[in-house]
């Protein structure tokens, strides 16, 4: 069964969506993301114009994020100060985005930086899930315990601040700077930006991994939001029907999600991921190589 | 730019003809297409009287339009978008079909004068590109057409029966423009044009799917804005529901 997308204009299989948003909906449940860097890419590789798949993305991930975040929010599980921070840099940062992104539109480079930047990003990240999931086995096995963080420059920096939650007495620069960076992506990409902000908060703010989830979801939230609605006024790109049918499909896909985590270990979630991700980054890059078979791509002006 | 000249002849030229070579009555049963959230393509029958046998050809063009084509070029290993380039009036949609091969029915230089068949679709602007190498973007666009479904690749098929009636069917695919699209029926004998006329088939966007569209383009931020409240309806749903579970 097809349905037509107003804002795409074109139709795509009711199903499809539904199980794209499922599958999404799934990582949400079980590692707190928005699944927007899962998302993104399959849509456009399934014929959803990229800057469409964007803006609709974005749209898609204020509701998954704010699933998350209440979540977390009610255990009391986010540290709002470095939150309010984040938001401040990834608001700036994103709508900085959405500008840079129309110019990469009207240069008609729009569609390989998305290509090359989830080719970098997808690769990186699945190569660290599997090493790192292969190294958590091994560290459990052994009995080992990871150190949290080092003490090192960064934490050298002016303007500190008292991150009660996150266990810090740090400057406010970095979080800023990164959440600046991240928001800037989230508007290129289409993503929240959830799976970079972890690993970051994490190695490089070194903050207390309890609340690092939640705190990062109240960021990707606001600065998908910020996100939406600039995309709507500068590019007219989101379709909030696509987005409504990947919404539904999370409903059922975050219930799995919280349900597999139960049931499953850490790692081998993560080890699975990993692969997913790295094979859908061989294949983004794939497309680079191959001969596109059709040499020249059309796009009708107003 | 040379479109607008030869425009007004070739218009002139067929209002002269209706009137007086009026051999043909051809009608759609439906010439209207709407794209709502079920739109998926849509196929048209058209059919009509001849008051003599002869050769039928109809040809349907969609709205004319400005578009941007990006060549692809292989640097290094990658393939990526090496030029651009601006070309107007270009049909968004085209489609001949023809009771007989072309060629039997018509000279070449009628066919080209009057850009009957896809070898003889012209498109204007982008004079910065030399001759030699103009030809090239138009097959690159004329292959692009085709593999998106706007342009068909081989003749379309008229039916004839009993010499005196005719019918055949007009297919769109879900990615079709909005707009008016032009559907020009020529009768010919023996090289000589005797019965022609010129309907039109109206596409637009209806239903839901045209209000957001609408919405989207005419009220962008609070389309923004609301997108976002719906986003958040979804996510705030979903949090209640797995809580009542998790209860």
């Amino acid at each position: 069964m097809d349905i037509y997308l107003p804002i795409a204009e074109t139709s795509q299989n009711l199903f499809f969506l539904l199980i794209i948003g499922f599958l999404a909906g799934i990582l949400s449940g079980m590692f707190g993301v928005g699944g927007g860097f899962l998302t993104t890419p399959i849509l456009i590789v399934s014929g959803i114009p990229p800057a469409v798949a964007v803006g609709s993305e974005a749209n898609h991930i204020v509701g998954s994020s704010l699933t998350g975040f209440l979540n977390y929010f009610r255990r009391k599980y986010v540290d709002l100060r470095m939150g309010s921070v984040m938001i401040v840099g990834g608001g700036f940062g994103s709508v900085l985005g959405v500008y840079f992104f129309k110019y990469l539109s009207s240069i008609g480079r729009l569609e390989e930086v998305i290509a090359i930047a989830y080719i970098v990003f997808l690769g990186v990240l699945g190569i660290y899930m599997l090493f790192e999931s292969l190294r958590t086995k091994k560290n459990k096995a052994l009995g080992n315990l990871i150190k949290l963080h080092d003490h090192g420059w960064l934490h050298g920096l002016p303007l500190r601040l008292k991150f009660r939650r996150s266990k810090l007495y740090i400057s406010v620069i970095p979080p800023f700077l990164i959440s600046f960076l991240i928001g800037i992506l989230a508007s290129i990409l289409g993503v929240g930006g959830g799976f970079i902000l972890v690993p970051a908060m994490i190695y490089i703010l070194g903050m207390s991994t309890q609340v690092v989830i939640g705190t990062s979801l109240m960021q990707v939230l606001f600065v998908s939001i910020v996100s939406t609605i600039m995309h709507s006024q500068v590019n007219q790109t989101v379709d909030v029907i696509l987005s409504g049918f990947l919404l539904f499909g999370g409903v059922f896909g975050v219930q799995a999600g919280a349900l597999i985590v139960q049931k499953i270990s850490g790692e081998i979630i993560r080890m699975l991921l990993g692969i997913l991700i790295f094979s859908l980054c061989v294949f983004l890059f794939s497309k680079l190589l191959i001969d596109p078979g059709l040499l020249y791509v059309i796009e009708f002006l107003k | 730019m040379k479109l607008l000249f030869i425009l007004p002849i070739f218009l002139s030229f067929f209002c002269k003809t209706i009137i007086c070579k009026d051999n043909l009555i051809a009608e759609f049963l439906d010439n209207q297409i709407n794209i709502d959230v079920g739109f998926t393509g849509k196929k048209l029958s058209y059919f009509g009287a001849l008051n003599t046998p002869g050769d039928l050809v109809i040809i349907v063009t969609g709205p004319r339009k400005e578009i941007k084509v990006l060549k692809k070029e292989k640097k290094i290993w990658f393939w990526i978008n090496s030029k651009s380039r601006l070309f107007s009036d270009v049909p968004t949609y085209y489609y001949v079909a023809s009771s007989k091969p072309l060629s039997q029915i018509k000279n070449d230089a009628f066919l080209r004068i009057n850009q009957i068949g896809l070898q003889n679709l012209r498109f204007e602007g982008a004079e910065e590109i030399e001759d030699d190498k103009r030809l090239e973007w138009r097959e690159g666009i004329i292959e692009t057409m085709k593999k998106i479904g706007n342009y068909n690749s081989s003749r379309g098929e008229i039916e004839i029966i009993d010499q005196y009636l005719f019918k055949t069917e007009i297919s769109f695919s879900s990615d079709i423009s909005e707009g008016t699209y032009i559907v020009d029926t020529l009768l010919l004998k023996n090289e000589e044009i005797i019965g022609s006329k010129r309907s039109f088939i109206n596409v637009s966007k209806s239903g839901l799917g045209e209000k957001i569209y609408m919405f989207a383009t005419k009220n962008s931020l609070i389309y923004g804005f609301f997108a976002v409240l719906i986003a958040l309806f979804f996510g705030f749903l979903v949090n209640e529901l797995i809580r009542r579970i998790n209860a």
